[in-house]
């Protein structure tokens, strides 16, 4: 049909010319000729579609809304596929002389850019205000959630975008026409629309109501506007939006941040961070950033202030720590699944939580005063996780999950602690000395779970830690195959009926001191150990040996003289230390001293023969024999009370239910002075960490002013945050060391001393 | 007594006889001996500046190179001229900074020990008033020594030639000291000391 349409159009044009004749090549020849031919032919050309074009406009004014926009749809394709014919009919005018008018300046254009210009002056000029009309009420119409065609919009659209197009002056100029007659009304109309429903709503509801009802506009707008915006416009069309929409109650959506946070509204949040995130990082978001941090950090204080006052904090160690612990983790678990569901880890607000845990974990009510401090609840929490007989700590975990996993779980959330620790080498000391402790005292409960722990701490703090704590594992490992190959060798050949093992333990990776006494071992343990020291050095030679009786124990049978009943023949099962054992052997009455005030309870000894035959110091005798002397396995001349006056016997008598006991494990560790040694230790390193710094900066850069020097040194140490005074302590201890001096013409320079 | 042999017949009258080491040393007690002659207080401060200008390197103890490079460079060939002499470097350590600063430093070494490398703070305590006059920031040195006495035992080398220049530098309240500075740390505490109220 519209090939006909368009015949008919050409013939017409072929009757209106001189003398009905066609314009052919042949005339080509004679350029005067084909110039008025040209020209007639062109502005015959302009007139007869101009014409045209007023009848359609005429035609339009038959029709508005819906119908409008279809009959100007309708007549574009018409006309598009028209002009396009024409254009290539006519190629021939179009390449001479049209080309040669163009070449001289003159004001004339090809036939395809002719046509539309035609189009825009004759009909589209006079209709694009009925058009704009009819988008806005269609427009209106989806919005109010009516079904109209969306597609007569994009094609008006695309006739705007069109139409824009065929200026001969400059490319930018191209979208003029859809920049002026469409897309600035439209944004303006689009925004009082939405200003009116604006106030409609929130006068209607509560402004998380609001929130969601904008929520869902802005999807459907974003999601209609790429199917009949032109895309260079989306951007200008979404800000214009979210400016009536969102910036225009900026201010009441932010204070609805904290509310949310309380009542821990994650789908609020969620759909509250999408919106402001439509108004940029510095409108938007940025007055979020301090209010979480401030919230997490209030909550995190919050839950330790709690924890602080609970009675359970207060009944040792064990149970504070892991209060503390748990309390920390639960804050920083809540606020980073909300961080991550409702915020999707954004950067800006994800950084906050971090300033947020970095305060509330380090500088809290519980580690305000000396005694207690973040890092070292902390080693002491992981040492619950790890050491037998703590059923409480790892119950804390998933019912029905395997213990491996749960340990696994518990042990990476104390990393996750770890990671926010201030003073990170007060915990690598503590947990060093938690570590060894349990190692020498086969407390692990997991050996996995050990070097789980390991693992997870050289991914944070790298080998330079950990390495210690590898090296004190396999010294363990390698004693224990010592052990057996040395019962395999000495199997047939000892001749005593008892069973020992040694661990041989490398003085520098163990945090472990000599013991504060003497001791003689009885005579059969002396033996072994000189076996085993005769075996060992078989493999190693020129070694020298620290004994630490202090960490050793033992496991005895005891057969009291008067035992009745079931003990009697199996005796009872005692775990003691080897002092508490060297005071017992002496009472074996085969080979007691004996005094004379024998018995038949055994012999009777002095405390000052006890001294004397074991060696050890007084206050170890006093304290292992009150141990002894409570567990009623020995009678005492003074009330059965350990003294230094006393005379001490055998109690051959003794009855328990229990058959076995643990006297070794009574005297427990002090965690005051375990305190006081783990910070002296610590700042022993850190003095040392410092001056080591000192010298590094100083060897590469030769000289230096102090400030910079204090800086270099406060940038170069991350374990711990050196303090002015211990720096300038450091280096008063190089230049007394020679390895600084002062220069002479300037005090405020250094020298490195090579 | 002019040179060369008059040097060496000069310092005979004062050097120990009971070595065994063929040293040719003036010990102690003949060091005293010398200064009973120029009429030196031993307690003052002539006795150290003599020793300094003999290039003694421990107190009291002068060998043979040290006295005659010294009497040469002090062009002095007999008692009265040595009296003389070291009275006038007495008076120059007032005028002339460099001088004073060299003797104040070479004094840190007479006061220590032999083997160690910090000097006691009882002998600083002791010594520093005769050697530094009446310098307001060595008076509240010494007191600040006396009163920390308990936890402060040594006063090293850098602490005590700093101590010079914060003598030339610092205002009397304090107003010009920073603990950002380069001074010691030790200082740091001084200042503190200083600025409680009781102690002033």
């Amino acid at each position: 049909m519209q090939r006909s349409g368009v015949y008919n159009f050409c013939t017409s044009l072929k009757s209106s010319l001189p003398g009905g004749t066609y314009y052919t090549p042949a005339d080509a020849s004679s350029t005067v000729h084909g110039s008025m031919y040209g020209r007639q032919l062109y502005t015959r050309l302009n007139d007869h579609v101009s014409q045209y074009m007023i009848q359609v406009a005429e035609k339009s004014r038959e029709f508005s809304g819906d119908d409008l926009l279809s009959f100007y749809n309708r007549e574009w394709i018409k006309y598009g596929d028209a002009a396009k014919t024409i254009h290539h009919i006519f190629d021939y005018l179009n390449r001479h002389w049209i080309q040669r008018e163009q070449d001289e300046g003159n004001n004339v254009c090809d036939i395809n850019t002719l046509m539309f210009r035609l189009w825009r002056n004759n009909f589209f000029m006079d209709v694009r205000n009925s058009l704009l009309e009819s988008v806005f009420s269609l427009m209106k119409r989806i919005r109010d959630g009516q079904v109209a065609d969306l597609n007569l919009v994009k094609s008006v659209v695309d006739s705007f975008v069109s139409l824009g197009s065929d200026d001969m002056a400059s490319g930018s100029k191209k979208m003029e026409v859809y920049d002026s007659y469409f897309l600035k009304p439209f944004i303006e109309g689009s925004r009082q629309y939405y200003e009116a429903e604006c106030e409609r709503v929130l006068k209607e509801g509560s402004i998380r109501n609001y929130m969601i009802w904008v929520f869902d506009r802005l999807k459907e707008e974003d999601d209609r506007a790429e199917m009949y915006l032109h895309e260079s416009s989306l951007r200008e069309f979404g800000d214009a939006l979210n400016k009536v929409l969102i910036g225009k109650q900026r201010a009441s959506l932010i204070s609805e941040f904290k509310p949310m946070l309380q009542a821990r509204e994650k789908d609020d949040l969620a759909r509250l961070y999408e919106l402001l995130k439509r108004l940029g990082e510095t409108a938007g978001l940025e007055p979020l950033r301090d209010t979480f941090r401030s919230f997490v950090e209030d909550a995190g204080l919050e839950a330790v202030k709690k924890v602080c006052g609970e009675q359970e904090a207060a009944e040792g160690n064990a149970n504070k720590s892991r209060l503390f612990v748990q309390a920390l983790l639960s804050v920083h678990e809540l606020y980073s699944s909300i961080l991550h569901d409702s915020f999707k880890d954004d950067p800006g607000l994800s950084k906050a939580l971090d300033h947020a845990c970095q305060k509330f974990i380090n500088e809290n009510e519980m580690c305000a005063g000396k005694d207690n401090n973040a890092a070292r609840l902390l080693a002491n929490y992981c040492d619950t996780l790890l050491r037998k007989g703590n059923a409480t700590a790892r119950a804390a975990g998933e019912a029905g999950a395997s213990s491996e996993d749960n340990l696994e779980k518990q042990l990476t959330q104390a990393i996750c602690v770890y990671r926010y620790l201030k003073e990170q080498d007060v915990f690598q000391v503590a947990y060093g000395r938690f570590f060894a402790r349990r190692l020498v005292n086969e407390q692990s409960v997991s050996s996995h779970g050990e070097e789980m722990m390991i693992s997870l701490l050289k991914e944070v703090s790298g080998m330079d830690f950990t390495s210690r704590l590898s090296r004190m594992f396999s010294d363990i490992t390698v004693s224990k195959e010592m052990s057996e190959r040395f019962k395999e060798t000495m199997r047939d050949k000892r001749g005593d009926d008892f069973e020992f093992d040694m661990k041989v333990l490398n003085t520098g990776s163990w945090p472990l001191k000599a013991p504060e006494t003497k001791l003689k071992l009885p005579a059969e343990l002396d033996r072994a150990v000189d076996q085993y020291l005769e075996f060992y050095s078989k493999s190693h030679s020129g070694r020298r040996f620290n004994w630490l009786w202090q960490y050793s124990k033992a496991e005895i049978k005891m057969f009291f003289p008067k035992a009745t009943g079931p003990a009697a023949k199996t005796g009872y099962l005692f775990q003691v230390s080897t002092y508490q054992l060297a005071i017992m052997m002496l009472f074996n009455a085969e080979s007691g001293p004996g005094t004379g005030y024998d018995s038949e309870d055994g012999p009777t000894l002095t405390f000052g023969q006890i001294l004397t035959a074991t060696e050890l110091d007084k206050d170890t005798a006093l304290g292992e024999l009150e141990v002894l002397c409570k567990a009623r396995v020995f009678n005492t001349s003074d009330g059965n009370k350990a003294t230094d006056t006393a005379q001490y016997t055998l109690n051959s008598g003794y009855k328990s239910k229990r058959m076995r006991m643990n006297l070794a494990g009574l005297r427990k560790p002090d965690a005051k002075k375990d305190a006081k040694d783990i910070q002296k230790s610590v700042d022993q390193d850190r003095s040392m960490s410092i001056q080591a710094a000192i010298v590094r900066i100083m060897k590469a850069r030769k000289q230096l002013v102090h400030r910079e020097l204090v800086q270099a040194t406060i940038e170069i140490i991350k374990l711990f945050h050196p303090q002015i005074s211990d720096i300038k302590q450091a280096i008063s201890k190089l230049i007394d060391n020679g390895f600084l001096a002062r220069d002479e013409d300037n005090r405020d320079v250094y020298n490195y001393l090579a | 007594m002019a040179k060369g042999n008059d040097l060496q017949a000069w310092f005979i009258e004062y050097q120990d006889l009971d070595r065994s080491d063929g040293q040719a040393v003036i010990m102690p007690e003949g060091f005293e001996r010398l200064c009973g002659a120029l009429e030196f207080d031993m307690d003052g401060i002539e006795p150290m500046a003599l020793l300094w200008r003999l290039n003694a390197a421990e107190l009291g103890k002068v060998e043979f190179a040290g006295w005659e490079s010294g009497m040469r460079a002090m062009n002095v060939h007999d008692t009265a001229e040595l009296k003389q002499a070291i009275r006038s470097t007495i008076d120059d350590f007032g005028r002339n900074a460099a001088l004073f600063k060299s003797f104040y430093r070479k004094m840190f070494d007479y006061l220590r020990a032999d083997k160690q490398k910090s000097v006691a703070a009882e002998d600083a305590v002791a010594v520093l008033p005769i050697v530094t006059g009446n310098g307001w920031v060595f008076e509240k040195f010494v007191k600040f020594l006396e009163a920390n006495g308990d936890r402060i035992k040594t006063v090293s080398r850098d602490q005590w030639q700093s101590l010079l220049e914060l003598s030339k530098t610092l205002k009397p309240d304090l107003s010009n000291y920073s603990s950002d500075d380069a001074w010691p740390a030790m200082f740091d505490e001084l200042v503190e000391w200083l600025k409680k109220p009781e102690t002033a």
